[in-house]
């Protein structure tokens, strides 16, 4: 089953990642944005791009990492199983 | 067209913004249920500050554009002091909630995170 883990504060990204699974995928939000920018998995990675540009991380976002705006969210949470946000 | 529960902790402006895209696509939102910290949403009592984005009116008012009712932990606001008109009147205190905020149990969370093709906790 795959997961969406909603990576929404700035420390849920390291217990998050020893439950993350090969079929899942990450999405930084709010101040999860700062977490985009540690080492990521080797999962498909996402953070909204409202977000991080509020934050003035716009500009860094991360080669790994695909700033998504609020409708592709919509379609991510419908893409994967379930999501869990941390 | 999918259906949604949203489940409002910490973040009612991430919520608002899913809410929002989520609509606009077609979706449809089964609850919108806010608990925590986020029942602060719910007070009235809180006036908007300069220009500053008030979140309880913005919930307010997309809520009741589209004609949905947003439900709050009972448990969660009371503890707050966020008391709806009979609970405000059966303890002499004030009216901090009204609709299309109103109270609800997490009974009514279950019920429609079970009806909905999806849970999202923002």
């Amino acid at each position: 089953m795959s997961t969406l883990h909603i990576i929404a504060n700035r420390q849920a990204f390291a217990r998050a990642q020893e439950l993350m699974e090969g079929c899942d995928a990450v999405l930084f939000q709010g101040d999860g944005c700062y977490q985009a920018l540690d080492a990521l998995p080797s999962l498909p990675c996402y953070w909204v791009a409202a977000d991080a540009r509020a934050r003035a991380l716009g500009s860094r976002c991360p080669e790994a990492v695909t700033a998504i705006d609020w409708p592709k969210v919509v379609a991510l949470t419908l893409e994967y199983d379930k999501t869990v946000t941390w | 067209m999918a259906t949604f529960t949203l489940l409002i902790t910490d973040s009612p402006q991430a919520a608002l913004a899913f809410a929002e895209a989520a609509l606009a696509q077609g979706h449809r939102l089964t609850s919108v249920f806010f608990y925590g910290e986020a029942v602060r949403a719910a007070n009235a009592l809180i006036p908007a500050v300069g220009d500053e984005p008030h979140i309880g009116h913005q919930w307010r008012d997309f809520a009741k554009a589209q004609g949905l009712e947003l439900a709050v932990c009972v448990a969660a606001a009371e503890r707050r002091g966020i008391l709806d008109e009979e609970q405000a009147q059966a303890h002499d205190l004030a009216c901090a909630m009204a609709a299309p905020f109103r109270q609800a149990g997490l009974g009514e969370l279950v019920t429609a995170s079970a009806q909905s093709n999806r849970t999202v906790q923002w």
